[in-house]
C-alpha cells in the first residue's frame, strides 16, 4: 500500500489527465478555460506533494522504478518547467483562437511519459515513458492542422521518430541478449563481473558496444545531436510557438536524465568505449550548430541551430567521466532550459502586426515600442552568447573548466572559438531590436510578471551561479 | 594587510552600476531630474576615488582595501577586491572622464536620453570593477560584461555605418577574451587557485608559458590595440557618438595596457623573456606605420583613432622594454622600472589628450555636420577660444614639452636608449611623425580662410565645453609640469613589481 505513496505524483498527472479529458467534454465552448486552470491546479498538487513527501519519497529502488534523489529532483524541474509552458501557451493559444484544452491533456501525458524516463531502472519502462513523450509530441506539432508547415513537421518527425524507436528497440533486444537482462543495476553488475573476470571480454564487449551504439543513436536522435539533428530546424520552424517551446526545453532534461542513467549508471563499465563517440556528437553538435545558425533568418530555425550547440556543449560534460564534468553538464542543462524557455517566451508573448513572431526581422525596433520586452530580450540573447555576468557564461565557463582539467585544451579552444561564432548569430537579434526602426506595431500578450522572473532568473543566477551549482553536485553526488 | 571595514570598493564599483540602472526608470519626458541624477552619480563616484586616494598609503606596495568573500566555492571563485597604486590611477582616470563626458553630454540632446546617461554609469562601474578585481574569474566578467554598454553606445547613437563598427568591435575583443578565459582556467587548473597573485609563483615550463603569454597577448592586444589587430578601433571611433569615442579612448584601450602589467609581465615572464626581440618590432611599426597611416587620413576622427594606435605603441614598447631590460646581462632595474612607469604614464597622458581632441571634433561636428578635413577651414577666425584649446591639445598630443604628452614618451625613449640604440632611433621617430600630423590637421582645420557656409554655422563654444575642456587642459599642464604627483602614486607599486619579476629568474 505504501508504495502508492511513492508515485503519487504521476499517480496524479494520470488521473488528472484522464478525468479531465472526460469533464472538458461536458463543458460549454466559453467555460472550457476551467478545464485549464485544472490542469494547472493538477500540477501544483502534485509538485506539493513532492515536496511535502520529500524525506519520505526518497529511498524506493526496485529494478523497475526508483524515486531517489535524482530523478525527484528532476521531476520537480519538470513540473514547475510544465507549469511555466502553459502559463505561457495558454496565452498564446488564446489570443489567436487556436485553445482547445486536448492540446494541454496531451501534453500532460508527454509530462506523465518524462516522469517515467526519469524514475524507469528497467529499460523496457525506460522505453514506454520515451515512446509516450513521443507520442504526445508527434501529436501536437500536427496541432495546427491548417498550416503545412505544421504537417510536414509532423510527418517528418513522425517518420524519423519510429525508426529511431526501432533503433532503441533493436538496442534493447541486442541487450537482452547478451545480459539476459533488462534492469539497469542488473546490467552494471553484468558488465563489472565481465571486465573483472577476463572471460570472453572482448567478445561480450564487441556486442554490448554493438548494442549501445544503437542506443545512444537513438537517444542522440532525440536529443537533436548532430549528425542526427535535420528534423530540429524544421519541426521547430513549423510547429506553434508553444510547441516548440515544450519540445526544446523539458524533453532535453528528460533525455539528459534517460543518458546520465545509462552511460553512467549501467554502462559505466564500457566507459573507454562509450566516451569518445559521445565527444564525437558534442563536437559535431557544437560546429554544426554555430556555423548554420549563422545563415538562418527565421528565428525559430535559428534558435533551433543554437539548441544543437547547445546540446553539444551538454555532451561534452558526459564525455568526460567526471564527477565535476557530470555536475557541469547538469549545470549547463539546466541553465539551457531556463535560457530558452525564456526566450521562447518571449517570443510567444509578443506579436508583431497581429501575426506571431517568424523572421528575426520582425522584431525590428522592439525597443522603442516596448523597452523592456527588448530589455529582457537583450539579457536572454546575452544570456545564450555567454556573456558575463549571466547564467549562461558560468555554465560555459564550468564546461571549459572541466575540459581543460580533462587536459583537453585544444578542444577548449575550439569550444570558446566557436562561442565568438555564435555570439554572433544572438547579437543580430539585439542589433535588430535595438539599432533598426520598425515599420509595424507590436502587442504583448499578458503575463509580463511570470516572463520577467524568468529573464531575471538569468541574471541572479549569474550572479549566484553556486545555487544551481550546489544542487547540480547534490544530485550527482547522490548517484555515486 | 589592511582591511576596511567598509567595503568601499564595492560601493565605488556598484553605486554607478545600480545608480544607472535606476535611471533607466525615471520619467523619460522630463530629462531635467535625469540630468542632474546622472552627474550628481558620477561626481560622488568621483569624490569616493577621491577618498580613496586619500586614504592610500603611498609607501606600500601591498593591497590595499582588500575585500575578500567566498563566491563560488566549488571553484575556489573569490569576490576579491583590492587595489594597488597602478589600479588607483585608473580608478581616478575613470571617473574623472565619466563626469567629464556626462558633464559634456548636457551640452547636447539626443533620443532615449535616459539609457545613454545610465549606459554610461554602468559602464563606469564595470571598469572601476576591472581596475579592482585580483580575482582572476572577476576580473574577466568586469573585463567582458563592459562590452555590452559600450556595444549598445555605439549602436543607438552612432553614425551612419554604425552596426557594422559595433559588431566588428565586439566580436573582435570578445575573440580576445575567450582565448584569455582558456589561459586563466588553465592558470588556475595549475595553481589550484583563481587569485591572481597565485598565478605569480607558478614554475611554468617555457612552452606554457608561451601558451599562456600568446593567450594573453591577443587578449590585451587586441583591447589596446596592437598592429595588427588595431582594425576595429578606426571604425568604432569613427562610427560612435562623442561620449562613446572619448571613454573608448580614454580608458578602454587602457583596460589592455592594465591587462599586459597584471597579467603578462609577472605570469610569464619568462615566454616574454624569449619571445621580446619579436614583440617590439611590433610596437615600432605600430608606433611609425600607423603615424604614417594617419597623416593620410581624410576624416578627423579616423586620424586621432590612429594617432591613438600610434600612442599606445609607445605603452607595449615601455612593456616589452622590460622583458629586454631583463634578459640584459647586469640587469639594471631603475631603466626596467622606467620603461614600465613611462608606459604607465604614458597610458594616463593619452587618456586626457585623446579625450580632449576627441571632444574637440564632436565640438567642430555639433556645428558644421562633417569630421571630413577638407570640408572645414578658418575655424580660429570664428571660434577663437575653442581654437587655441584645440591647437593646445594638438600639440600635447605630438609631445610638447611642459604637457604630459612628452612626459611618457620622453621616459619610454630613455629607457629604449638603455636597451638598444637602434629602438630609440626608430621610436623617436614618433616626435617628428606625431608632431607632423597633429599640426598638420590644425593647419587645414584650424587656419585659412573659412568658407561662407562654415562662418554661418560656426559659433563660439558655450560655458559646459569650456569648462569641460579647461578642466582637461588643466590636468594636462599639471601631469606635464609636475610629473612626481602621478609617479608618486604609482611608485612603490611598480617599483616592487619590476623587483619581483628579476626574483622570478
Amino acid at each position: 500500500m505504501t508504495a502508492f505513496y511513492y508515485l503519487m505524483p504521476e499517480i496524479i498527472i494520470i488521473s488528472a489527465a484522464c478525468s479531465i479529458l472526460i469533464l472538458d467534454l461536458f463543458l460549454k465552448k466559453s467555460y472550457k478555460e476551467i478545464s485549464y486552470y485544472l490542469i494547472q491546479l493538477s500540477l501544483i498538487i502534485s509538485i506539493f506533494f513532492i515536496f511535502k513527501n520529500y524525506n519520505f519519497l526518497i529511498g524506493l529502488t526496485s529494478s523497475l522504478y526508483s524515486t531517489e534523489i535524482f530523478p525527484t529532483v528532476f521531476k520537480v524541474f519538470l513540473l514547475i518547467g510544465i507549469l511555466a509552458i502553459f502559463h505561457y501557451s495558454y496565452n498564446f493559444l488564446k489570443h489567436f483562437n487556436l485553445y482547445q484544452t486536448e492540446y494541454f491533456i496531451i501534453c500532460l501525458f508527454g509530462v506523465l511519459g518524462m516522469m517515467i524516463m526519469s524514475s524507469a531502472q528497467n529499460l523496457l519502462l525506460l522505453y514506454l515513458g520515451i515512446e509516450l513523450l513521443s507520442l504526445s509530441l508527434y501529436t501536437i506539432i500536427a496541432f495546427n492542422k491548417k498550416s503545412i508547415f505544421s504537417c510536414e513537421a509532423a510527418i517528418k518527425y513522425y517518420i524519423l521518430g519510429a525508426i529511431s524507436s526501432g533503433f532503441l528497440l533493436f538496442g534493447i533486444s541486442l541487450i537482452y541478449g547478451l545480459t539476459g537482462t533488462l534492469s539497469l543495476v542488473e546490467i552494471y553488475e553484468f558488465i563489472n563481473n565481465i571486465q573483472n573476470e577476463k572471460l570472453n571480454t572482448e567478445l561480450y564487449n564487441v556486442g554490448l558496444i554493438f548494442s549501445l551504439t544503437f542506443i545512444l543513436v537513438s537517444l542522440a536522435f532525440k536529443f537533436g545531436a548532430a549528425p542526427f539533428h535535420m528534423w530540429v530546424p524544421d519541426v521547430y520552424h513549423g510547429a506553434l510557438i508553444p510547441t516548440t517551446l515544450l519540445l526544446s526545453t523539458l524533453p532535453k532534461i528528460a533525455i539528459f536524465i534517460v543518458l546520465i542513467k545509462l552511460l553512467v549508471e549501467a554502462f559505466s563499465g564500457l566507459f573507454n568505449f562509450w566516451s569518445e563517440m559521445i565527444l564525437v556528437l558534442s563536437v559535431v553538435s557544437i560546429l554544426i550548430g554555430n556555423v548554420i545558425a549563422i545563415a538562418q533568418t527565421n528565428i525559430k530555425r535559428m534558435l533551433a541551430y543554437s539548441t544543437i550547440a547547445n546540446i553539444g556543449f551538454i555532451l561534452i560534460g558526459l564525455s568526460l567521466g567526471s564527477k565535476g564534468a557530470y555536475e557541469a553538464s547538469m549545470f549547463y542543462t539546466l541553465s539551457y532550459v531556463i535560457m530558452t524557455m525564456a526566450a521562447f517566451g518571449i517570443l510567444l508573448l509578443t506579436t508583431y502586426d497581429k501575426k506571431a513572431i517568424e523572421k528575426i526581422d520582425d522584431l525590428r525596433g522592439l525597443n522603442l515600442q516596448h523597452p523592456w520586452f527588448a530589455f529582457l530580450l537583450m539579457i536572454i540573447m546575452l544570456s545564450l552568447a555567454g556573456i558575463p555576468p549571466f547564467i549562461g557564461f558560468h555554465a560555459k565557463l564550468f564546461i571549459i573548466n572541466v575540459l581543460i582539467k580533462a587536459n583537453h585544451i585544444n578542444l577548449a579552444i575550439f569550444v570558446v572559438l566557436m562561442t565568438v561564432i555564435g555570439a554572433y548569430y544572438y547579437l543580430r537579434v539585439i542589433k535588430v531590436i535595438y539599432f533598426d526602426d520598425s515599420p509595424g506595431k507590436f502587442f504583448l500578450m499578458p503575463s509580463h510578471v511570470l516572463i520577467s522572473i524568468n529573464v531575471l532568473a538569468l541574471l541572479v543566477l549569474g550572479f549566484f551561479p553556486h545555487r544551481l551549482g550546489d544542487l547540480s553536485s547534490y544530485v550527482i553526488q547522490s548517484l555515486f | 594587510m589592511n582591511i576596511t571595514p567598509l567595503p568601499i570598493l564595492s560601493i565605488l564599483i556598484w553605486f554607478p552600476i545600480i545608480g544607472g540602472s535606476l535611471l533607466l526608470f525615471l520619467n523619460k519626458e522630463d530629462t531635467r531630474y535625469l540630468r542632474f541624477f546622472s552627474i550628481l552619480i558620477s561626481s560622488l563616484t568621483l569624490f569616493l576615488s577621491v577618498f580613496i586616494l586619500m586614504e592610500f598609503n603611498f609607501n606600500l606596495y601591498k593591497l590595499q582595501f582588500v575585500e575578500i568573500v567566498p563566491w563560488i566555492e566549488d571553484f575556489k571563485i573569490n569576490y576579491h577586491l583590492a587595489i594597488d597604486g597602478v589600479s588607483l590611477l585608473f580608478i581616478l582616470l575613470t571617473s574623472i572622464t565619466t563626469l567629464l563626458i556626462l558633464f559634456f553630454s548636457l551640452s547636447d540632446t539626443r533620443s532615449q536620453e535616459n539609457k545613454f546617461f545610465s549606459l554610461f554609469l554602468i559602464l563606469e562601474g564595470l571598469l572601476l570593477g576591472v581596475f579592482c578585481s585580483f580575482d582572476s574569474i572577476l576580473f574577466y566578467i568586469f573585463f567582458e560584461s563592459m562590452l555590452i554598454p559600450l556595444f549598445l553606445i555605439i549602436g543607438i547613437w552612432g553614425g551612419p555605418n554604425r552596426i557594422y563598427a559595433t559588431i566588428k568591435f565586439f566580436l573582435y575583443t570578445l575573440f580576445g577574451s575567450v582565448l584569455m578565459l582558456v589561459a586563466i582556467i588553465y592558470l588556475s587548473f595549475k595553481a589550484n587557485s583563481f587569485a591572481i597573485f597565485d598565478f605569480y609563483h607558478l614554475n611554468l615550463p617555457l612552452h606554457v608559458q608561451i601558451f599562456v603569454f600568446i593567450a594573453f597577448l591577443i587578449a590585451f592586444g587586441i583591447k589596446i590595440p596592437m598592429w595588427p589587430v588595431h582594425t576595429w578601433l578606426p571604425d568604432a571611433h569613427v562610427e560612435a557618438p562623442t561620449g562613446g569615442s572619448v571613454i573608448l579612448a580614454a580608458v578602454i584601450l587602457k583596460v589592455g595596457g592594465y591587462g599586459m602589467i597584471r597579467f603578462l609581465l609577472p605570469i610569464a615572464t619568462d615566454a616574454g623573456i624569449y619571445l621580446y626581440e619579436f614583440l617590439i618590432p611590433l610596437s615600432l611599426i605600430a608606433i611609425i606605420y600607423i603615424s604614417l597611416v594617419a597623416l593620410a587620413q581624410q576624416d578627423m576622427k579616423k586620424l586621432i583613432a590612429y594617432s591613438s594606435v600610434a600612442h599606445m605603441g609607445f605603452v607595449t614598447l615601455g612593456i616589452f622594454l622590460v622583458f629586454a631590460l631583463l634578459d640584459q646581462d647586469g640587469v639594471n632595474l631603475d631603466i626596467a622600472t622606467l620603461a614600465l612607469q613611462g608606459a604607465i604614464m604614458q597610458m594616463l597622458s593619452h587618456g586626457l589628450i585623446s579625450a580632449a581632441l576627441f571632444i574637440c571634433i564632436g565640438i567642430i561636428y555639433t556645428r558644421t555636420k562633417s569630421r571630413i578635413i577638407n570640408g572645414q577651414a578658418g575655424i580660429v577666425q570664428v571660434m577663437p577660444i575653442f581654437s587655441s584649446f584645440m591647437i593646445f591639445f594638438l600639440l600635447a598630443n605630438s609631445g610638447l614639452p611642459g604637457t604630459s604628452g612628452f612626459v611618457g614618451e620622453f621616459m619610454v625613449l630613455i629607457a629604449s636608449l638603455g636597451t638598444n640604440m637602434i629602438y630609440a632611433i626608430l621610436a623617436s621617430l614618433t616626435l617628428i611623425l606625431a608632431a607632423s600630423y597633429s599640426l598638420w590637421l590644425g593647419k587645414r582645420v584650424i587656419f585659412g580662410e573659412p568658407s561662407r557656409e562654415t562662418a554661418l554655422s560656426l559659433k563660439e563654444i558655450n560655458s559646459i565645453e569650456f569648462w569641460t575642456l579647461l578642466i582637461i587642459l588643466t590636468l594636462v599642464l599639471i601631469i606635464g609640469i609636475k610629473p612626481n604627483l602621478v609617479m608618486f602614486i604609482m611608485h612603490e607599486t611598480s617599483l616592487n613589481l619590476v623587483h619581483s619579476l628579476q626574483r622570478g629568474l
